[in-house]
């Protein structure tokens, strides 16, 4: 019963979060030019879809999806998310002014660090086959503007 | 006599070296992307984008579409060998499929799959020779309503019809709809809904968006779980044979899955993993031993393959003809053509008839393929599926960024295709479907310019859309079913209520 509550909440909360979006939507959509009917100003059509949107959001925020049977809650995967987020972010950064593969083995190590199963030798070892395979197919095979390394 | 003529040329260039190489390429990477659970035809067809704008426009579109139909047959040996799905469309048959391979009966379900899928693939293709090129001069006549009419029940369909709640597809189809519209507008070129980011006036790159909702939310979400116990059963040659009665049984069956996915499949908004699901509530509905469904039924695994893989095929109709994706994956497939300077629509068939003839061509090479490699490399995808998860994810997360950086040469993308990974994360915790958003995405921009057409010559007056007989019709159909769907959840509340207020 209390996870129903729960749950209903969090289902409410999530439509309320795209009530808002909404809402956002109609706001941009007023700053623009509106127009008529017979001619569309840019703000006119994000105005309609945010409008539909704001209707559709608040019927789920009144009668909210409930799951029909009680899934097992998995852990939220804050630590996958954390480590694939920085390995992404390092690759980012990295690539334009480092090259393929300093850019990455950062991104390997990095987001192996977020897998319990894997260890350091692994991703080490994974990192670089597959900047020598991103070599192998990216630069050389497809000519792709990418650079190995430089500094 | 002479859609055989040039279909016998559109074979003649599919089979010659550089095409055929590329559809090989194609299903085998769709084989592979459809056994390994996680990763989708979206995800693999983004990811093979970027590699497909060094291609030929034909090249690319036999590859991209190979990668399509391959992952309906590599879906479904994912599910029966190990009772993982390795698509959505392929779900529904591990009901009957998995328990099949625990009797020692995996080889015949395989063999039995392997030419459901073929047949229902073959009918699919045979009608989209027809009504393809019939479609595109009946669309030649269409006006800006017409289009704003199909592609309107198109995004309804697709919303209402998706897996889960009806109303959290509708208002993902929103969602993807205003992520289309950011950037400049077309008409004005005012920037929109670009909060200041001056990167986001270009708009959002449909392979980031496709790449983060279906590519690094899948990661997150897979790297929490332990590795499956993925022990596999052995095929033998000898078990692949079905007896007299197993084929038997699996005849009407892949008949009317291959009939119902294509008729389904052709109408825009139907996706595989829905007619899939519709044949295997139709065969359990007809059949007169209902309770053996769930125990290793072959009409459970011949149907849903049949109408799969004819769905897969039949879905390209819309899409070639109109030029109106029904599901996120034609989406994909309408983006990669556009970005070769290829308008789909009505004149595609004028203008680049033989490019239609050759994709049409591929598709009997590549369905001629499967068949034949399907059960060879079984025991092939099952040591792939051995493959560790550290391994696999970083690969993905690998192909993900080089992918997304490289089709605009652009850093900021890759930040996009996190935040999308993010998004599409929680939307996968909170149950809202993730295909309708991409669908709105693509179709948005098209719709609104539609619809401003529309409207313009009709000086405002909304009735232009009931003025004429087809836009009325669809147009009818489209609210009709967005009525019906907005009341579902006032109906089930209601009847919710009604018990409880009987019990105080």
């Amino acid at each position: 019963m209390l996870d129903a509550i729960k749950t209903s909440l969090r289902e409410r909360m999530a439509s309320l979060v795209l009530l808002l979006v909404g809402a956002v939507l109609v706001y941009q959509g007023s700053t623009l030019t509106m127009g008529t009917l017979a001619s569309f100003g840019p703000g006119l059509f994000p105005a309609i879809v945010g409008a539909a949107m704001m209707l559709v959001a608040l019927a789920l925020v009144t009668f909210p999806d409930m799951p029909k049977q009680e899934e097992d809650e998995e852990p939220f995967a804050w630590r996958q998310m954390l480590f694939v987020s920085l390995g992404m972010i390092a690759f980012a950064l990295l690539v334009r002014p480092f090259g393929l593969v300093p850019a990455t083995v950062a991104l390997v190590c990095l987001a192996s660090c977020g897998d319990r199963s894997s260890s350091p030798l692994v991703a080490v070892a994974l990192s670089v086959g597959l900047a020598v395979l991103g070599v192998l197919i990216f630069i050389w095979g497809l000519n792709l503007p990418l650079s190995i390394v430089r500094w | 006599m002479e859609t055989l003529g040039l279909l016998a040329g559109g074979i003649g260039s599919a089979l010659s070296p550089d095409l055929f190489g590329l559809c090989l390429v194609g299903v085998l990477v769709g084989m592979l992307v459809g056994v390994l659970p996680g990763i989708g035809a979206i995800a693999a067809i983004s990811l093979a984008l970027p590699i497909t704008f060094h291609l030929d426009p034909t090249g690319a579109l036999v590859m991209l579409a190979g990668i399509f139909y391959g992952t309906q047959y590599g879906g479904s040996t994912a599910s029966i060998l190990l009772n993982l799905p390795g698509t959505a469309t392929s779900a529904v048959t591990c009901l009957d499929g998995y328990p099949l391979a625990k009797q020692g009966r995996a080889g015949m379900a395989l063999f039995i799959t392997t030419i459901s899928s073929f047949i229902g693939a073959t009918l699919a293709i045979v009608v989209m020779m027809v009504l393809t090129p019939a479609l595109a001069r009946l669309a030649m006549s269409f006006s800006a309503a017409e289009y704003f009419a199909v592609m309107l029940l198109g995004l309804i369909a697709a919303s209402a019809l998706s897996t889960g709640s009806a109303l959290k597809g509708f208002l993902m189809v929103l969602v993807g709809l205003a992520l289309g519209m950011i950037g400049l507008d077309v008409n004005s070129g005012q920037a929109r809904l670009t909060f200041g980011v001056f990167q986001l006036l270009d708009g959002i790159s449909l392979v980031a968006l496709a790449m983060g909702l279906f590519g690094v939310a899948e990661v997150f979400n897979s790297m929490a779980h332990p590795d499956a116990d993925r022990r596999a059963s052995r095929v033998r040659l000898r078990d692949l044979i079905p007896t007299r009665q197993e084929f038997r049984a699996s005849v009407n069956p892949t008949l009317r899955g291959s009939v119902l996915g294509t008729v389904l499949g052709s109408l825009p908004g139907m996706g595989a993993a829905v007619t899939s699901f519709m044949a295997y509530a139709l065969e359990r509905k007809i059949s007169s031993t209902p309770e053996r469904f769930g125990k290793g039924a072959i009409e459970g695994i011949a149907a849903p393959e049949a109408a799969n893989n004819a769905t897969v095929q039949a879905s390209f109709i819309p899409t070639l003809s109109l030029g109106i994706p029904g599901d996120p994956v034609m989406a994909i497939m309408l983006g990669a053509m556009m970005i070769h300077g290829i308008v789909p629509g009505p004149r595609f068939m004028a203008e680049n008839g033989p490019m239609f003839w050759s994709l049409i061509g591929s598709f009997w090479v590549g369905n001629l393929l499967l068949l034949i490699l399907n059960i060879p490399l079984v025991g092939l995808w099952v040591k792939v599926l051995s493959v560790p998860r550290k391994v696999l994810y970083p690969a993905v997360l690998f192909f993900v960024c080089v992918g997304v950086y490289t089709t605009r040469s652009n850093v900021f993308d890759i930040y996009l295709t996190l935040g999308f990974g993010v998004i599409g994360y929680l939307m996968n915790r909170f149950r809202f479907p993730t295909a309708p958003l991409l669908l709105g995405f693509v179709l948005g921009p098209m719709m609104e310019e539609n619809l401003t057409r529309a409207l313009v010559i009709s000086r405002g007056d909304l009735m232009v859309f009931f003025y004429r007989p087809i836009s009325a019709m669809v147009m009818i159909c489209a609210l009709a079913l967005l009525i019906v769907t907005l009341l579902a959840p006032v109906r089930t509340w209601w009847k919710g209520r009604r018990p409880v207020e009987g019990a105080a």
